[in-house]
């Protein structure tokens, strides 16, 4: 056997070169040395992530001491299944946009600012990954509040009018939450005495029958402000501002990954940390199911309404976060399984949208809906790549969507509770209403006057969508590839 | 803003405040205070300095392009000292373990590499106060 | 115990979440972005002095160790004010840029009043 040991210093190395490369960004003259540096440091983490990956599926998981300090005292990493996969996840996702943007960031954004917003992603990219690792509350609470003040600095880069106030709106209520989640660590530290996760789950399950309040009253405060970073339903106000005028690669990654990781973190801290007993007996399942079928519902129904296509994908992001969030809420292993299939499927699917929508918006200057009209002879290919996006969200089987839906229905019937798909078929539904018109717009028009002509679309941008329409495919028609990793993924968080 | 009376008392009180500030960022380790407390300190010299003298006067002893050096080079300081800590086959940002000299308790050149990651810190914090400053006095957020 | 040992044994919670609640309700009922700003200070702070809270011992000694160092006792705790200070820092760089957003917002719409940004921007769409 090798030994694999140096293996365990990836992820560490991994968070410094993230930030090393944040910090050399703003020192360098040149901007196409930016973007290279920032492509090649970003593909060698998605291999190393790949390789840490695997190894915590051959030989489980590990745990890394900063400074080498005890684990009550010290902050820990902790890498297994779980976190290993969804920072593979991550770095693949945002190496792809990165491609992206290497020329869309043109289009959109004022040239001086291109290494700054650089910078930003990785400050981003870092905490992502390090919120994924860290088993120290206060760590995360560290990254949660890094990855929210970048993610807002990336929505004001833009430098227009609408874009602040969407920035400070989203800034505001990512504050709001922030301090609801300290708070929370503040009633669950006087508690415990402790900040590391494993320890403080093993000190609550004596302290719980004695202190009931002090509990629950940190879960929810903890529960609240998550809920509002993740954009679950009657907290989104922020969220179709803040996604639908950031430029098209920061749409992407911020419907994409970003929310994503939130969600993750809450159901993380809810298995980790609160541990399934206080769990149930605080009766959050319930809370979480009805809370998730409004937000599929009202997303939906929202969306319909909405006059341009950003707005409205936004909030479709919405109604997915309510997907997400039912699978979770059922609490069992295939629930998990299926969640975390959907998060992956709707970071390709959703991502997809937004990078066409954002072509079409910023270099054919289209926006609205009604806009769309006959723009399939016009701009056919990214319309036909909006097509396969808007496939995969409706559900169309051979779609990654598809896959998706039928997990969460599998799920729903292991445990005997098959009346959860009905919010799936009248969301489903409505996703299929508010697509159909731009397609039927942009295709199917009658006295159309366009000349049918291919437009081009630069190299690295069509590779990134075409990579993007292979993945959803390949996950819809093979789905075996991926669950593996997500049923390890599951097992580690369930515990043993 | 042209007011002889300020800019005398500025001018006199500077070197006082920063020799404070450079004071505390290198007790940090044995006494309170620290990086964080003396970079605000040496941050808030030069904000004061600024806001006697204008903008461009500043901009002539602390240019744009030292402060956004300082700014970086302190934080990359901090990861590197960390890094340090793997080399010699410890933990990330380990202290004795990596082979840092202890010390006398009590004494300056003690503690490990806690006076490093101070001064590290202080330079971080001195020129990012700096540079929150200038960007509020444009109007740039970034 | 009675209700006023058990108050004053708690003032410090007590205090704190007095403060924060002041802090959410100039959040939520201002509508001028600076007296959000500030009311998001205000609820950071009330955070900040209930963790700090947690660590105090009344009476208790500053953790420097030295050679004739008491019962470790009868120390403070002094990991939450290591955290309050990494919570400060955030604090102050939420501040800073949300300050420079709301400078932006002025010269952008001329007013900090929130309402009246809100029809400035639906005027906007509608043209």
């Amino acid at each position: 056997m090798i030994p694999f040991s140096w293996l365990e210093l990836f992820p560490v190395l991994q968070m410094s070169l993230l930030v090393l490369m944040a910090l050399a960004g703003p020192l360098i003259p040149s901007k196409g040395v930016v973007k290279g540096m920032h492509l090649v440091g970003l593909t060698l983490l998605t291999i190393s992530a790949f390789i840490v990956l695997n190894y915590t599926h051959t030989s489980g998981p590990f745990a890394f001491q900063m400074g080498g300090y005890e684990r009550n005292i010290g902050i820990e990493l902790l890498i297994d299944s779980f976190s290993a996969f969804f920072a593979f996840f991550v770095l693949f996702f945002v190496t792809l946009i990165h491609l992206f943007s290497m020329t869309s960031l043109n289009l959109d954004t004022p040239a001086s600012q291109h290494t700054a917003y650089y910078s930003l992603l990785s400050l981003m990219y870092f905490s992502m990954i390090g919120i994924l690792y860290s088993n120290d509350l206060f760590n995360m609470y560290v990254f949660i509040e890094i990855l929210s003040l970048s993610a807002c600095g990336i929505i004001s880069v833009s430098r227009k009018k609408q874009n602040y106030m969407a920035a400070f709106r989203y800034l505001m209520m990512n504050t709001l939450a922030s301090i609801s989640v300290m708070f929370g660590i503040a009633l669950i530290y006087m508690l415990t005495g402790s900040l590391n996760v494993s320890i403080m789950a093993e000190r609550l399950v004596e302290l719980y029958p004695m202190y009931p309040v002090n509990v629950s009253l940190s879960l929810g405060f903890i529960g609240v402000g998550l809920a509002i970073k993740s954009a679950i339903f009657p907290f989104h106000v922020w969220l179709p501002d803040a996604h639908s005028s950031a430029n098209t690669s920061a749409s992407a990654i911020l419907s994409g990954v970003i929310i994503k990781i939130y969600l993750l973190t809450l159901i993380k801290l809810l298995y980790r940390l609160f541990t399934l007993d206080v769990v149930i007996d605080l009766r959050i399942p319930v809370v979480m199911v009805v809370l998730a079928g409004v937000a599929m519902l009202m997303g939906s129904a929202f969306a319909l309404g909405q006059k341009e296509i950003k707005r409205m994908l936004a909030y479709s992001t919405v109604s997915q976060v309510g997907y997400i969030l039912l699978g979770f809420s059922i609490f069992t292993w295939g629930g998990l399984v299926a969640a975390f299939f959907y998060i992956v499927s709707h970071a390709f699917v959703k991502g997809l949208l937004f990078l066409t929508a954002g072509m079409a918006k910023s270099i054919h200057g289209i926006k609205s809906i009604k806009a769309t009209e006959g723009i399939g002879y016009k701009i056919p290919l990214t319309m036909m790549l909006f097509t396969v996006g808007a496939m995969g969200m409706v559900g169309i089987p051979g779609t990654s969507g598809f896959m998706a839906k039928l997990q969460l229905s599998l799920a729903f019937m292991e445990v005997s509770r098959g009346y959860l798909r009905s919010f799936l078929i009248i969301s489903g539904v409505i996703n299929a209403l508010y697509f159909f018109p731009i397609i039927m717009n942009s295709f199917f028009q009658e006295d159309n006057k366009e000349v049918f002509k291919l437009e081009k679309i630069p190299f690295a941008m069509g590779f990134t969508l075409l990579m993007f329409v292979g993945i959803i495919f390949a996950l819809g028609l093979f789905p075996g590839l991926l669950l593996p990793y997500l049923e390890a993924a599951a097992m580690s968080l369930m515990g043993s | 803003m042209d007011n002889r009376l300020l800019k005398t008392m500025v001018q006199l009180l500077l070197p006082f405040i920063q020799l404070y500030g450079v004071f505390i960022i290198l007790h940090g380790h044995i006494t309170p205070g620290g990086g964080f407390s003396g970079g605000a300190i040496l941050g808030a010299s030069l904000i004061l300095y600024g806001l006697t003298f204008g903008h461009q006067e500043t901009e002539a002893i602390f240019p744009e392009k030292v402060s956004a050096w300082a700014e970086s080079g302190g934080a990359m300081m901090y990861v590197l000292l960390g890094l340090f800590g793997l080399i010699f086959g410890a933990s990330f940002l380990s202290n004795l373990t990596a082979g840092f000299a202890a010390g006398t308790p009590g004494q300056i050149l003690s503690g490990g590499f806690i006076p490093l990651l101070m001064i590290a810190i202080g330079i971080k914090v001195g020129s990012t106060l700096m540079t929150l400053f200038s960007a509020l006095i444009e109007g740039e957020p970034s | 115990m009675n209700a006023f040992e058990l108050f004053v044994a708690n003032i410090h919670f007590l205090g704190a979440v007095i403060i924060f609640v002041i802090g959410l309700y100039m959040v939520i009922a201002h509508p001028n972005l600076m007296k959000r700003i500030i009311g998001i200070n205000v609820m950071s702070s009330a955070v900040f002095y209930f963790f700090v809270a947690i660590g105090n011992i009344s009476g208790g000694e500053v953790p420097i160790v030295n050679p004739e160092a008491l019962t470790p006792a009868s120390f403070i705790n002094p990991l939450p004010s290591a955290l309050i200070l990494t919570g400060i820092v955030i604090s102050v760089s939420i501040t800073v840029y949300a300050l420079a957003l709301m400078i932006k917002i002025y010269q952008a719409y001329g007013t900090l009043n929130q309402d009246e940004i809100a029809e400035l921007m639906k005027k906007e769409a509608d043209l």
